[in-house]
């Protein structure tokens, strides 16, 4: 792997018209789906319910064709970040869990593991998994254009109350299209500024303005490159005679079928199900049944 | 030929996207990727994504920054979702503070600008107070701490005085608004912070010196290099140093 | 005569194990003698910059080797610093990699980079300026961003030329250039080849830069090497070229048009005076020769 192509693991933004079931569905339906999950995934708070978050996007996973290996490739940049994420949380948590009390399972000075901070580990984990299969499930099955009519769809009715919708909605669109556009410039400005004997290695961080300055040769083409872009796009788009949302008829109109009502349906049953029901019960229960049997098997060793 | 009017508003749009991609990009490498440096602080890392929010106001106006501080903001709560940092998993936290970036970055940009030396001055006076206040209301907390932050913020305030004396009025005016957009943003933050009930103050005021003193220095260099090159401005140093 | 580039079966895969797969080198051969220009052609997505970027170590071969001067790249302990300096990368519009407020200071980053202390930085910027025809005083001071397009590219390869590479790879150079500033350039790289004999490699679509520059060509098609020679015997394989996608110099299409309609001329000419002297010296009125299979193409109107 070449050092210089962190970039090309870039899975946001990227589109895979596979056109299966999860493609056709109504991309309002989508993104409305897509908000509900992500709220449910972010405030999951059991392995239960998590697990049952995680089945249910491996379903639609599989209904899309989308391959799941290279979902996960998605993570690997993130994998420092989530390593040292990781370890704070083991390190540092202390937070309680419900009712229940955390043990010690290793101490030294006021650091030590416990049992809340290896759960709350191992539901970042889940949580993890679970944004990530989200997000690729939305980007990889619904193009760039699709998400900025659905998005502008859904906020047309704040229209009435002169709300740019239509802009904003332009703006995020522009945002996603160019972020994998920037991330080959970017790869190319440090392919070149390498070339000319640049270091972006590890330097000590004691010297942060030092490392600033090295890091202007790529942010300054970086942002220039950008603005270029900007200036040229903003030509092309009034060459084309845009004038802004107002009165501006859309070429694809959205037609939501019923299978959509349906779908938005069921996924609407399937939270709410598992917001009333206590989960944290079955995982108390699983834990529980957990330390049962590793205590059982210790003590079986034992003997 | 269209009226000058919707040309400004594409070009506000196409600009907000753009720098949008930036955000998204820098956020999307993370450590690894030049948005964020490492510093000599326990806060590790300073964060360069609100840099674009800031560029953004300055070049664009006020609603370019407010547009890409929502970015920032969503971009940083569903990271925080996705690495499950249960602390800025709350939109209050999260998204909330990154709408102001933009406003006083360009207003302290503009208004200095129009005013120059006047309100540079009021400006200086007021950042004293504020200083002063802090400081006062942390010796009950920790008498030490008081006069380390005592000694540290004049310093500050001394040497960034002195630096920007030396530097044009263009120069000062976006030196200015990296320093007011990123203390916005790491402030207004840990205001919520505490007031979520998330931090302690304590722990918020070392938070906000260990992150807010190297992500001002690193923001302003930005900032400075990339306007700078953008629109022609030079600074004190006139030509190169060969 | 040494050779300062050996690559040997070179393949590489971008993203392997992912639906963007994409192989883009499967198997090419090349070797660069010292003092020589070596031009690289081939249809794009052919792998040609792909293939350049093994030469400084920006990529690691994933199989096959590549040696340049007399050290492999895949080597874990190659100093990259050192491989970068005697291998000067131009990359497609160099122009997008400026970045310092003055023109000086750009220029000066490689060789600061290198540890070179300011006497030594300012000797190898005044040379590089010199090189590329920017004066060293009149412009070290300029702000970079204030200059035509034409100038920055100077700029960006007096960059690459402080660092006093041995081997030169320029990608697509004249691509964006006005056909003045081409042809000036490309003089340029003749002068600075003859003046300091740099090995030079040339990635270009341009085939008149490439007879005109070129003392060897291989062409690159499909991420294989598919054919080596001088350029009279590539661009004498007009069917070869155009079923990769390419063409052959525009002088030579004319001298295929006048031996299709039954005029003994060579094939082989690079230039319009090489055609001017054939002209006046060889043609044979007498004797048509057998149809050529090569139709010149239509100009586009």
């Amino acid at each position: 792997m070449s050092q210089y192509s962190p970039f090309g693991s870039i899975t946001i933004g990227q589109y895979l018209p596979y056109g299966s079931l999860v493609h056709q569905l109504d991309p309002r339906a989508k993104i409305a789906i897509f908000t509900m999950l992500v709220a449910m995934v972010a405030f999951a708070d059991s392995y239960a319910a998590s697990a049952l978050l995680l089945a249910a996007l491996l379903v639609a996973v599989h209904l899309s064709r989308t391959p799941l290996r290279f979902t996960l490739q998605g993570l690997r940049p993130a994998l420092p970040w989530i390593a040292i994420f990781a370890t704070l949380q083991l390190l540092f948590y202390r937070g309680q869990y419900g009712s229940g009390t955390c043990q010690d399972l290793w101490r030294l000075g006021s650091f030590a593991i416990t049992t809340c901070g290896l759960r709350q580990v191992g539901l970042m984990a889940l949580r993890l998994l679970g944004f990530m299969l989200l997000t690729s499930l939305l980007t990889l099955t619904t193009s760039t254009t699709e998400l900025t009519h659905g998005l502008e769809s859904l906020l047309s009715p704040l229209k009435k109350l002169r709300f740019p919708a239509h802009e904003l909605a332009l703006v995020f669109a522009i945002a996603l299209r160019f972020a994998p556009t920037l991330g080959g410039e970017l790869e190319r400005i440090m392919k070149a500024q390498a070339s000319r004997g640049a270091d972006f290695g590890e330097q000590g961080r004691m010297r942060f303005v030092q490392r600033t300055k090295n890091l202007l040769p790529l942010l300054v083409p970086l942002f220039l490159s950008a603005l270029r872009r900007a200036e040229d796009l903003t030509l092309a788009m009034e060459a084309r005679g845009y004038t802004g949302g107002k009165g501006r008829t859309s070429f694809i109109e959205f037609k939501a079928l019923p299978r959509d009502f349906l779908v938005l349906a069921l996924v609407t049953l399937f939270c709410l199900a598992i917001v009333l029901s206590d989960l944290r019960a079955i995982d108390g229960f699983i834990v529980d049944a957990v330390a049962n049997g590793a205590k059982g098997i210790l003590s079986l060793v034992a003997h | 030929m269209q009226s000058g009017e919707t040309r400004t508003v594409v070009r506000k749009i196409v600009v907000a996207g753009v720098l949008g991609a930036i955000i998204t990009l820098l956020g999307y490498l993370g450590p690894a990727g030049p948005g964020f440096i490492p510093v000599p602080t326990p806060a590790q890392h300073a964060t360069t994504l609100h840099v674009p929010v800031i560029i953004g106001a300055v070049l664009e106006g006020p609603i370019v920054g407010l547009v890409l501080g929502l970015i920032f903001g969503i971009f940083s709560w569903f990271q925080a979702g996705v690495l499950g940092v249960v602390m800025f998993q709350d939109p209050l936290v999260a998204i909330l503070p990154r709408l102001f970036i933009g406003i006083t970055a360009w207003a302290a940009y503009a208004g200095f600008r129009r005013t120059g030396k006047y309100a540079a001055m009021i400006l200086a006076g007021c950042l004293a107070v504020i200083c002063g206040a802090f400081v006062y209301w942390v010796i009950p907390v920790n008498l030490l701490l008081a006069a380390v932050l005592a000694v540290v913020l004049l310093a500050l305030i001394a040497g960034f005085v002195l630096l920007a004396l030396r530097e044009n009025r263009e120069v000062q005016a976006l030196i200015l608004s990296g320093a007011v957009g990123t203390l916005t943003n790491t402030i207004l933050v840990l205001t919520m912070l505490v007031l979520r009930g998330y931090l302690p103050p304590e722990a918020a005021l070392v938070a906000g010196l260990t992150n807010g003193i190297p992500e001002v220095i690193v923001a302003c260099i930005i900032v400075v290099a990339v306007v700078g090159a953008w629109k022609g401005i030079e600074g004190r140093r006139k030509g190169s140093t060969v | 005569m040494s050779s300062v580039i050996q690559v040997e079966d070179l393949h590489h895969t971008y993203l392997p194990g992912t639906p963007f797969e994409a192989v883009s080198l499967r198997g090419v051969n090349m070797r660069v003698d010292e003092g020589e220009i070596v031009a690289i052609i081939g249809p794009t997505g052919s792998g040609k910059s792909t293939m350049i970027q093994h030469l400084n170590a920006l990529i690691r071969p994933q199989k096959g080797r590549v040696i340049v001067l007399g050290r492999d790249v895949s080597e874990e302990s190659l100093d990259l610093k050192w491989l970068r300096s005697r291998v000067g990368m131009v990359f497609q519009s160099p122009e997008q990699q400026l970045f310092e407020q003055y023109v000086g200071d750009d220029i000066a980053f490689g060789p600061r980079n290198l540890g070179l202390d300011r006497s030594q930085v300012r000797q190898r910027v005044r040379q590089a300026m010199e090189t590329v025809g920017l004066d060293f005083e009149g412009f070290k001071d300029r702000l970079t961003f204030s200059l035509s397009g034409g100038e920055m590219r100077k700029v960006a390869i007096a960059g690459v030329l402080a660092l006093q590479p041995q081997i030169l790879v320029f990608d697509e150079p004249t691509s964006g250039l006005d056909p003045e500033t081409a042809r000036e350039f490309l003089a340029r790289i003749r002068e600075w080849h003859s003046r300091q004999r740099l090995s030079i490699i040339l990635v270009s679509h341009d085939m008149e830069a490439v007879a005109l520059l070129a003392d060897r060509i291989y062409v690159i098609a499909e991420g294989r090497s598919v054919r080596e020679g001088t350029p009279r015997e590539i661009f004498s394989q007009c069917d070869l070229l155009r079923g990769c996608g390419l063409d052959i110099p525009q002088i030579a299409q004319v001298m295929y048009g006048l031996r299709n309609r039954g005029w003994t001329v060579r094939l082989d000419v690079l230039s319009v005076f090489e055609a001017e002297e054939e002209l006046g010296r060889r043609i044979d009125f007498a004797r048509p020769l057998a149809e050529q299979s090569c139709e010149p193409v239509q100009p586009v109107r």
